[in-house]
């Protein structure tokens, strides 16, 4: 393991900042695309939802608030998942990953760094997507938005971001044993929207099966985060949630380091 | 027409043959798409958990609707999505010149010569689900209501291809995929949606303008409920409307195509 090469780290972190900013529009086009659709479909499928069952609430949310967990939703998971730079597989793949034997950078570290440039951003987008909302209007009751509660929320999805990058590594690191491992990716893409609170939010879940996912890593990379930011957590239920993200944080990356080494016995840095 | 069928005999023997190369990989993507389809089907048992009807459908008819949109999703992934994900390369690198130069349609040839061998153990697997879905309601079941059912979900497939087609063909001009490949990817999610959860404009957007909800909302309602012609002859004046703005811009691009790589 190398040491820390912070003033390196700092180069790649400004490099890649500013290569997302290269292309602007793009980058812009996607993130007020991606809100709008999302905003748009939780519109319209809670409003049939609300109005076929006649509630004005649902476990705890209001139209209004449901709403607002969609519109938050991709915000949050911008920074604790983003756009994994994760792309191991492939340098296992073209053999690429020799290079990084040899530079003065530790492979993960590096790739991390390359990843937070985006979650900079995605922190950025938040905070005005929040700040425009309270200007035109209110957080519905059952959610307290507070500059406070942001800052701790983006904190909390960037310890999920270290969680989320340390389970599509381990993933991506099979590809030291298969032929090409894209799909595994794109299930533990499905499992954790779904199981993590992505596609409709964990307190709509029977009673048991939200008692088993706490278990699981899948809510503390989008759930927990999300409920952090709006203030849906009391202090004992956040600091109890770090600590189980924290715990398997843990366990994934020491199961990662195995992984690691023993991949590394295999790896002939031959590409395909 | 029988040229046509014996060279997509070829790609089939071709595809099946490069699938088993890779098994491994060929046995994930299996598993990745019974994934895909018990998220899909958990999303909407969670809902029915909080309603009892949505968009004027009880569970088991949007269960039939969720069986449509995927075996249509696996028709597509499995015949059209290979080859769409590759057309843009091709127009930039000009590997396109390769396809101008056959002596068949350049459109048959670029949309149909890989064929996703893995993606069609998923398709038996979905048209099972919509089996499942279909014996739920009984009511509905008949021989000619099926059959009915098998038009719909060809024309399904047909309008799926089409608006994933649109979103690619700029790049003839464009270049550049990336932003419309995007767009198909953030929109496509509005037909795993019943279509009568859209309003206004949206309403207008998604049945007019792009026939999203024309992919598999329309054909669950024209099978599990009394026939509407209104809805039928949309479906079949859209879909019309839709393919021949699809082949003249893919004409226009053709004009387009300068062939230089870049």
């Amino acid at each position: 393991m190398r040491g820390l090469n912070l003033g390196l780290y700092r180069e790649v972190y400004s490099l890649e900042f500013r290569r997302l900013m290269t292309y602007r529009s793009e980058f812009w086009f996607r993130f007020v695309g991606t809100l709008l659709a999302t905003l748009a479909m939780a519109y319209f499928l809670w409003s049939a939802v609300y109005e076929a069952r006649g509630a004005t609430e649902i476990e705890g949310y209001s139209l209004k608030g449901m709403v607002l967990y969609y519109l938050l939703l991709p915000l949050v998971t911008g920074i604790s998942r983003g756009q994994e730079a994760v792309t191991v597989s492939w340098e296992i793949y073209d053999g690429s990953l020799t290079r990084f034997l040899v530079y003065p950078v530790s492979y993960f570290p590096y790739q991390y760094v390359v990843a937070l440039a985006g979650k900079t951003l995605a922190a950025l987008q938040l905070v005005i997507v929040v700040t425009l909302f309270t200007w035109i209007s209110d957080f519905p009751p059952e959610m307290a938005v507070t500059p406070a509660s942001v800052a701790l929320g983006i904190l909390t999805a960037l310890v999920a971001s270290l969680l989320s990058f340390a389970m599509v590594s381990v993933v991506e690191m099979t590809a030291f044993w298969a032929d090409n491992v894209w799909s595994l990716n794109v299930m533990l893409m499905f499992s954790v929207n779904l199981l993590g609170g992505g596609m409709l939010p964990l307190a709509l879940f029977p009673e048991t099966l939200q008692q088993i996912l706490a278990l699981t890593p899948f809510p503390y990379v989008v759930s927990f985060p999300l409920l952090t930011l709006t203030g849906g957590l009391d202090a004992g239920q956040w600091a109890r949630g770090m600590l189980a993200m924290t715990a398997w944080l843990g366990v994934i990356l020491g199961l990662g380091a195995l992984v690691w080494r023993r991949g590394m016995l295999r790896y002939t840095g031959v590409g395909i | 027409m029988g040229r046509y069928l014996r060279l997509y005999g070829h790609f089939l023997q071709f595809s099946f043959s490069r699938a088993m190369e890779f098994r491994v990989d060929f046995y994930f993507r299996i598993v990745m798409d019974v994934v895909y389809y018990a998220v899909n089907l958990a999303f909407f048992k969670l809902i029915y958990l909080h309603t009892p009807t949505l968009a004027g459908w009880t569970e088991r008819q949007t269960m039939v609707f969720v069986g449509i949109y995927l075996v249509v999703d696996a028709v597509h992934m499995t015949v059209f999505t290979n080859n769409l994900w590759h057309l843009p390369q091709a127009v930039n690198k000009g590997g396109l010149d390769y396809y101008l130069t056959r002596p068949v349609s350049t459109l048959f040839f670029v949309s149909l010569r890989d064929f996703a061998a893995n993606s069609f153990v998923n398709l038996i697997m979905a048209a099972g689900i919509l089996a499942w879905a279909i014996s739920l309601n009984p009511e509905v079941l008949s021989v000619g209501n099926l059959a009915f059912l098998t038009v719909l979900l060809l024309n399904g497939v047909l309008l799926h291809y089409l608006i994933h087609l649109i979103y690619i063909v700029p790049v003839f001009w464009t270049h550049s995929a990336r932003g419309m490949s995007d767009a198909y990817h953030i929109f496509a999610r509005f037909q795993e949606r019943p279509d009568r959860i859209f309003r206004g404009a949206m309403r207008v957007f998604t049945t007019a303008i792009l026939p999203l909800s024309l992919v598999a909302s329309f054909p669950a309602r024209l099978f599990l409920e009394p026939f509407d012609v209104r809805i039928f002859a949309q479906l079949v004046v859209v879909t019309i409307l839709f393919a021949s703005l699809n082949l003249w811009l893919w004409r226009r691009g053709l004009a387009a195509y300068a062939s230089a790589s870049s």
